[in-house]
């Protein structure tokens, strides 16, 4: 059952294949099993897929369509609020990202609650692993139009600071952690010259 | 044969009049079809262009005129316009048509007259002239331009946190321009946008439109759309209205009964004569709520379901509602169906997840959800069998009616909604 329909929202997602053609109401019942079961680096995996999809689902017209999201956007606020209850704030980038990009108040209230309510690391059941850190720049809101004749607070964008974040990766794909890295917490002064 | 001779034409034409240039007093607009500001190019011009724009009420606005004409006529001229709602001030400026095209550089002029001190769409008709350097006082005209202008009640403020930016899709302002004319206040303006929001001719229930944009160019949407577009309403004319969202919270019993899975309405929404969901079959509950069933009726027929079928302790469907706060007084606006202002007792519902229910939903559901929202769908027994609302084959448990569950069902709170 898990596997079903781990595959369904794989192939509903799927950027390397064409998308299958998928009735909306088959859709979200499998995400609703994935959501409901033991979680694993899998489910974790296709959570995230679905988190970072962009384009639109190939759907079949005979299906109750939801009303205050689009199908896309009720995929990803179920996907993060599994992710937000299941690894903390493991995926913070991700969810933060469509917090910032998404156009739908609706996803964009039920993201932030789910940063709210996550907890930093506690309890998480993310199966990552801290392979590197990098230096990158928080979130920033993106102007949806590029137009001169939009004011100039449209186009300003947050004074960029930079962050240490840790990178890790699981099934060959990369997240970030809000976590400082522990081996800053030994680093060493490096002498000068 | 009359011997007044007709006035001698001026040596110019008006080749174009932009009212939206940058750091004009303009409110930018946007056209929903094309994605592109109205003033990127001037409103009017020669070759058959004539767009609306707008300004807040009581502005004396200033536009860009380009004049076409030849080389042999450039010189100095004192140029006006007469017009009905206002005029253009007389202003003296040296023209120089450019050899090549004809035209001279845009040249500002500046109304005479302070637009109309209210909410309105006028349509300014200008006779441009000037005057006769050889005889002052008598006006040589060179042409008439026409323009759609729109006053608003405030400068909209740009909310970036709500989406509301320093632009609006025209056919928005030129709507609540028109609805809202000779309102003076907040509540009286949102009041008149709901009146007359059929009139945009826009649909509920329509199919994969969730934005703003998509509803305008679809001609209807959902509601996640339309309560942005009600706030996109109001935001025209200056006023503020909260977007919230009451999503369906799923709760299961022991006894494997859900109180609740979806809402139910069986009116088809703004402009749609019925639901654009297929039939369905339906199980009934009109009376009395306890718990239990009772008198059950079985109907077919068009309702839209707003599934909250998710896990318990996630969400995923509901509706999207608008809040105005006026004087200290809390009036939802519910675009989809036409319901407004409906005064509720409390404070504004929060935007953060947060389960309301029982006590706290008391006046939002006498008021509003009683009314807008015919029954609530759940998995309920009837006698020994449990009708199960089922999702994924959109099968349909009981369907109770709102006004019948009470604030407290053994002991719970009888509804209870998240809101975003």
């Amino acid at each position: 059952m898990l596997t079903a329909s781990l595959r369904l929202l794989e192939n509903a997602v799927s950027t390397t294949q064409g998308r299958v053609e998928s009735r909306w109401a088959d859709l979200l019942e499998a995400v609703h099993t994935v959501i409901a079961l033991p979680f694993d680096g899998k489910v974790e995996r296709v959570l995230l897929e679905v988190t970072r999809f962009e384009g639109p689902l190939n759907l079949s017209e005979a299906s109750d369509l939801p009303h205050s999201m689009s199908p896309e956007n009720m995929l990803k606020s179920l996907a993060i609020q599994s992710l937000g209850k299941r690894t903390g704030l493991t995926h913070l980038k991700d969810l933060k990202r469509v917090e910032a990009t998404t156009t739908s108040p609706v996803l964009r209230s039920i993201v932030r609650a789910t940063i709210r309510h996550a907890q930093p690391d506690k309890d998480s059941q993310s199966d990552l692993q801290t392979v590197a850190d990098i230096d990158s720049e928080p979130a920033f809101r993106e102007p949806v139009w590029d137009s001169k004749w939009t004011s100039g607070r449209a186009m300003q964008r947050s004074p960029r600071a930079l962050v240490t974040k840790t990178v890790s990766v699981v099934g060959g794909l990369t997240a970030v952690s809000d976590r400082l890295p522990k081996k800053r917490l030994n680093r060493k002064p490096v002498p000068a010259g | 044969m009359s011997d007044v001779s007709p006035p001698i034409s001026a040596p110019l034409e008006v080749q174009s009049i932009h009212f939206n240039f940058l750091g004009g007093q303009a409110i930018c607009l946007r056209d929903h079809v094309a994605g592109q500001m109205l003033g990127s190019a001037p409103e009017w011009d020669a070759g058959g262009r004539s767009v609306v724009s707008a300004y807040v009420r009581g502005t004396t606005p200033t536009v860009r005129v380009v004049f076409r004409g030849q080389t042999t006529d450039n010189g100095i001229y004192r140029i006006g316009a007469t017009g009905k709602y206002v005029s253009v001030a007389e202003s003296v400026t040296h023209l120089a048509f450019d050899p090549v095209t004809g035209l001279t550089p845009p040249i500002p002029f500046t109304f005479a007259d302070a637009l109309p001190d209210e909410i309105g769409r006028h349509q300014i008709n200008f006779s441009w002239y000037i005057l006769d350097p050889d005889d002052p006082p008598v006006q040589r005209p060179f042409g008439t331009t026409s323009h759609a202008v729109c006053t608003t009640w405030k400068a909209m403020v740009v909310n970036a946190d709500e989406d509301l930016e320093d632009w609006v899709y025209y056919r928005l302002m030129e709507w609540t321009c028109r609805w809202a004319r000779g309102q003076t206040d907040e509540k009286g303006i949102c009041d008149a946008l709901i009146r007359r929001i059929a009139e945009s001719g826009l649909q509920y229930g329509v199919r994969r439109a969730w934005e703003v944009r998509e509803i305008l160019n679809r001609g209807g949407g959902m509601c996640g759309g339309w309560f942005q577009i009600f706030q996109q309403m109001a935001h025209a004319q200056g006023v503020f209205l909260y977007k919230r969202c009451f999503l369906v919270e799923r709760r299961e019993l022991r006894t494997g009964e859900e109180f609740w899975c979806a809402l139910v309405v069986r009116n088809g929404g703004v402009n749609q004569p019925l639901p654009t969901d297929p039939p369905s079959d339906f199980h009934d509950h009109d009376g009395p709520f306890t718990g239990v069933a009772v008198n059950v009726v079985d109907r077919t027929e068009r309702r839209y379901r707003f599934w909250g079928s998710a896990p318990p302790d996630y969400v995923d469907d509901g509706h999207c509602v608008n809040f105005l706060d006026h004087n200290g007084r809390l009036y939802l606006y519910d675009a989809c169906f036409e319901k407004g202002p409906v005064e509720i007792s409390g404070p504004l519902p929060p935007a953060d997840g947060t389960s309301w229910g029982g006590a706290q939903l008391a006046s939002f559901k006498s008021a509003y959800l009683d009314g807008a929202v015919d029954y609530m769908l759940g998995s309920v027994y009837n006698g020994d069998e449990l009708l199960r609302s089922v999702r994924s084959s959109e099968t349909n448990g009981l369907s109770v009616k709102t006004s019948q569950i009470p604030e407290l069902l053994n002991g719970d709170p009888g509804l209870t909604f998240r809101w975003q």
